[in-house]
């Protein structure tokens, strides 16, 4: 006998490992699902946590940025601007809102699963007091729910954090212009010094003039010589306007004389002429009438004669006239003479009137000055008035700033997180052990009890009973039905008892949906055996439903951060409907007919896997 | 007229292009125990599938008790048992459960069924084993349990797809015992095997089925008569010889005997001989043989059997290959 190889034991050993290799090689559908097996769950992960990648950005951004949320905001009213809000938290991108008109319909949209989270936006009670923001949110997944909240809160404090740099800006604009004023108020106050300067200067000028006038004196004086001139001025204007009255009457008097003379010297021409008609007339006229025109040339003779008497006393009133125009002539000289003399006195009071018009060149320049003062003066009082009303506006601002608390400043929003259902953590994932322990024992069982059937012969033996095929798959159903309900029952028997959960739904309601529920993974299970021939493909094919399910159902990986395309298929996976109708009934306290979407997908997926696995056993 | 309890009329079944029935026609009346004769991938199996409706078949029809297969729904199962080759039993539910529970699905229910399990049991000596799980029953029983569950409720029409293979032979002659009780019951019993000494004992009828075609039909003594022909010599050579390479001394006995038969396995060689000078003609081939260097350790002439219509009409000397199972069916 050959002594044995040193390497041997290795030897043996690679015979033992490629014999591992071959068996499982041998076992074609077997080696595929194994080899189908671990790219299914990096697939599985990959959908649900592919983000960043090319597809996962084609089948939309995660539920988690963009948080479904029922929004309650009061109308505005003192401290709360409703517009103002709702524009800023509509900036913000992390949320998909909905409107509701009271906070009781944003806690349902929450309670009835329609809605992820729910803000309630609470009125202050006063001016510069905090909007107070209540975040309800989804705690049915322990993750997402804690998750959401803080993705929600820290939007709304991106709110608080707009309002308070717009109020902080608001502040900041006004000190702007409060120093934009005060500075333009301080360039006025130096123009005012200045003008004050100036006016005050101009004054004490005016002030030293003024000081050098005797004013008494002069003004005596001149009030003196002003009495004597104006009287001495009147007499003579007076004494002059007789005289020269007179003498226009002399003139006068002189003009009708020589008139009366004139007058006189033409009827005696006339009288004359008229006796030597008489006369020619009396030549050729007989008696009675010449001796008529006899008596009327004796008359007009006598006539002449008065005429040239007249005329004598004319000539001896017109030297009258002349003499006493003479003499009023004179006298008009002498007036004359005076007004010279008193001009001269007047002349000689020069300095006095050049005192006088200094003294008016003085006042003249002063009364700009003191005009200007009194201008500069009003416009001071305008001014100062102005500073002064907008100084206290300055106040009335650092006042409106006073009011605000710094507290306010830094959050004029206040969130607080409040979990939508009153459940223990362990109550909120007890529904979800359930749903995977229903999962994994009606597929299971179901797809090996198929096929360890099948390969013990028995599903031949049925086919040639009389028993029909639907009794059949039904009855296998109904069995593997009564073992998911032990199943949930030890459970939720546990939870209850051992670990004080509290069962809130009704005993018989739970009951109808466990049956639902198993029915539809026994149906599965019933569907994958009818692909699979041995025990071991019945596994890998189970592990092949379930894994996806387990991993795109948000039973261990919340949907919220898988891609929305994903998140949205996934709602249709019969685990996510068991996970969410148990939810819905044990944490949510839904009633049986919310659920009825849902358990009529569940149903939909019994039957229609039922029928499938019958169709094919037909076929 | 009385009517056949089953009837087949030119049944053709292709599967992947292969066709594994050809024009298959027999009858089978009430009390009657028909054999189907033929080796692995004869078409037995598949033929009887085609028979109780499990697979359709491409040509042909069956009659069962004068009626088509066809029209047939689940009703026909309430007088059709089939025994099937292998186990078909829950393992880990006693005797009785399983009959119990294979009785309800054929239907029963109540004292009738009460009635038909005790019955079996007392008939297939299981009783000592009612309340014993299946899965710690010996070999044996468990084909008898077997065979009860497919008679559970008492069918009329029995088919038996190779019921006494691989077991030892004192069971096996209980089972023959068992189905001529069936026979006399009055039932129409379809065997297949490819037993020859069960087909010669047990058939009233025989057909040799091969590649799919009935070759020859009648009783087995008929079939004798007419296809067993000629002595046979069966010649034993030393162990260790593989006549399987011995391409000269085959090719050799076909020079001296053009018609004869020839088979061999492993160290043994059977030759059917011409009519004549038979003795002389096994000592012409023993030479042969022993002139290759071969040491013959016995040589025996026998009278035609079964087996050797069996070689005359397919050429080939039926012997089930150790330890290989039935080839795949549809």
């Amino acid at each position: 006998m050959p002594s044995p190889s040193p390497f041997q034991p290795l030897l043996q050993l690679g015979a033992i490992a490629s014999k591992e290799v071959k068996l499982i090689g041998a076992q074609r559908i077997a080696l595929a699902l194994v080899l189908v097996y671990p790219a299914l769950v990096m697939l599985s992960l990959a959908l649900a946590f592919g983000q960043g990648t090319a597809y996962a950005e084609a089948l939309g951004k995660p539920a988690i940025e963009s948080v479904s949320a029922a929004l309650y905001l009061p109308e505005s009213g003192e401290g709360f601007d409703r517009e103002s809000f709702l524009e800023k938290i509509s900036d913000q991108n992390a949320l998909k809102l909905e409107f509701v008109s009271t906070p009781e319909a944003a806690r349902q949209a929450v309670a009835s699963g329609q809605k992820t989270v729910a803000i309630l936006v609470q009125r202050p009670s006063a001016k510069n007091q905090p909007v107070s923001v209540e975040v309800v949110y989804d705690n049915s997944s322990v993750v997402a729910g804690k998750a959401v909240a803080a993705q929600v809160s820290a939007a709304v404090r991106g709110v608080a954090y707009q309002t308070a740099t717009e109020l902080l800006g608001d502040i900041w604009s006004d000190l702007g212009k409060i120093e934009a004023d005060l500075d333009s108020e301080n360039q006025k106050l130096l123009s005012f010094s200045e003008t004050l300067a100036r006016t005050r200067e101009k004054l004490e000028k005016l002030s030293q003039q003024f000081d050098s006038i005797d004013l008494e004196k002069e003004t005596g004086d001149l009030d003196a010589f002003n009495s004597f001139y104006g009287d001495t001025k009147t007499r003579l204007e007076s004494s002059r306007s007789g005289l020269e009255d007179t003498r226009a009457l002399l003139t006068g008097y002189k003009k009708k004389v020589f008139d009366a003379q004139n007058t006189s010297g033409a009827q005696t021409s006339e009288l004359l002429r008229m006796r030597q008609n008489l006369a020619q007339m009396q030549a050729y006229t007989a008696e009675p009438l010449r001796s008529q025109l006899q008596q009327m040339q004796n008359s007009l003779a006598v006539q002449v004669n008065s005429m040239n008497k007249v005329s004598t006393d004319l000539r001896s009133v017109l030297v009258d006239i002349d003499s006493t125009a003479a003499r009023v002539e004179g006298a008009l000289s002498g007036v004359d003479a005076t007004e010279v003399g008193l001009e001269d006195a007047r002349k000689s009071l020069g300095g006095f009137e050049d005192s006088v018009s200094s003294l008016e060149q003085t006042v003249a320049e002063g009364k700009p000055t003191v005009f200007e003062a009194k201008e500069s003066q009003a416009e001071l009082n305008e001014d100062v008035k102005k500073t002064r009303a907008l100084m206290d506006g300055m106040l009335e601002n650092v006042h409106g700033f006073k009011a605000y608390q710094p507290a306010y400043l830094v959050t004029p929003v206040e969130v607080t997180e409040k979990e939508a259902f009153q459940a223990s953590q362990l109550a909120v994932v007890t529904p979800v052990g359930v749903a995977i322990v229903l999962l994994l024992t009606c597929i299971l069982l179901t797809a090996l009890s198929v096929v360890l059937e099948r390969n013990a012969g028995i599903s031949k033996r049925v086919a040639l009973s009389s028993v029909s095929r639907g009794t059949w798959l039904a009855g296998k159903l109904f069995g593997q039905l009564a073992f998911a309900l032990v199943e949930a029952g030890i459970v939720l028997g546990l939870a209850v008892f051992a670990f004080n959960v509290p069962l809130h739904a009704q005993p018989l309601e739970l009951l109808a949906v466990l049956v639902v529920i198993a029915l539809a993974f026994s149906a599965l299970g019933l569907f994958i055996a009818q692909f699979t021939q041995t025990l071991s493909t019945a596994i890998l094919g189970s592990l092949l439903a379930m894994i996806p399910m387990l991993f795109l159902s948000g039973t261990i990986f919340p949907f919220e951060f898988m891609p929305a395309g994903i998140a949205t298929i996934s709602r249709f996976l019969p685990l996510t409907a068991a996970k969410e109708v148990l939810l819905a009934l044990m944490v949510k306290g839904l009633s049986l007919a919310a659920l009825t979407p849902l358990l009529g997908l569940l149903g939909g997926y019994a039957l229609l896997l039922t029928a499938l696995a019958w169709v094919r056993k037909e076929r | 007229m009385m009517k056949s309890a089953l009837e087949a009329q030119g049944i053709g079944k292709s599967f992947q292009g292969r066709a594994l029935l050809k024009g298959v026609s027999f009858a089978v009346e009430n009390g009657q125990v028909f054999g189907l004769l033929g080796p692995n991938g004869a078409g037995k199996s598949t033929l009887l599938g085609i028979l109780s409706g499990l697979y359709p078949s491409d040509a042909g029809h069956v009659k069962i008790r004068g009626r088509d297969l066809k029209e047939y729904g689940k009703d026909l199962h309430a007088f059709l048992g089939v025994v099937p080759q292998e186990e078909c039993f829950y393992p880990s539910f006693s005797v009785e459960e399983n009959l119990r529970f294979f009785g309800c699905l054929n239907g029963l229910g109540g004292a009738a069924l009460n009635e038909r399990v005790s019955a079996l049991l007392g008939w297939l000596e299981l009783r000592p084993f009612a309340a014993t799980r299946a899965e710690r029953l010996s070999g044996g029983y468990r084909r008898l349990l077997n065979i009860a569950c497919s008679l559970v409720h008492d069918p009329d029409l029995v088919f038996f797809d190779e019921p006494t293979v691989a077991l030892d032979p004192n069971v096996r002659h209980t089972f023959w015992k068992k189905i001529v009780e069936l026979k006399k019951q009055g039932k129409a019993i379809v065997l297949t095997t490819h037993y020859m000494e069960e087909a010669q004992k047990l058939c009233d009828e025989l057909a040799i089925l091969f590649h799919g075609e009935i070759l020859a039909h009648g009783s087995p003594k008929e079939l004798i008569a007419r296809f067993g022909g000629e002595k046979i010599l069966a010649l034993r050579a030393a162990e260790g010889t593989d006549l399987e390479r011995e391409k000269e001394l085959l090719a050799g006995i076909h020079r001296l005997y053009p018609k004869a038969g020839v088979q061999w396995k492993h160290h043994f060689l059977f030759v059917s001989l011409p009519e004549r000078n038979q003795v002389e003609a096994a000592g012409k081939i023993v030479s042969l043989v022993e002139g290759k260097g071969i040491k013959v350790l016995s040589q025996q002439l026998k009278e035609p059997e079964l087996e050797d219509v069996f070689i005359h009409l397919t050429g080939e000397r039926h012997l089930p290959p150790a330890g290989v199972k039935a080839s795949a069916k549809p």
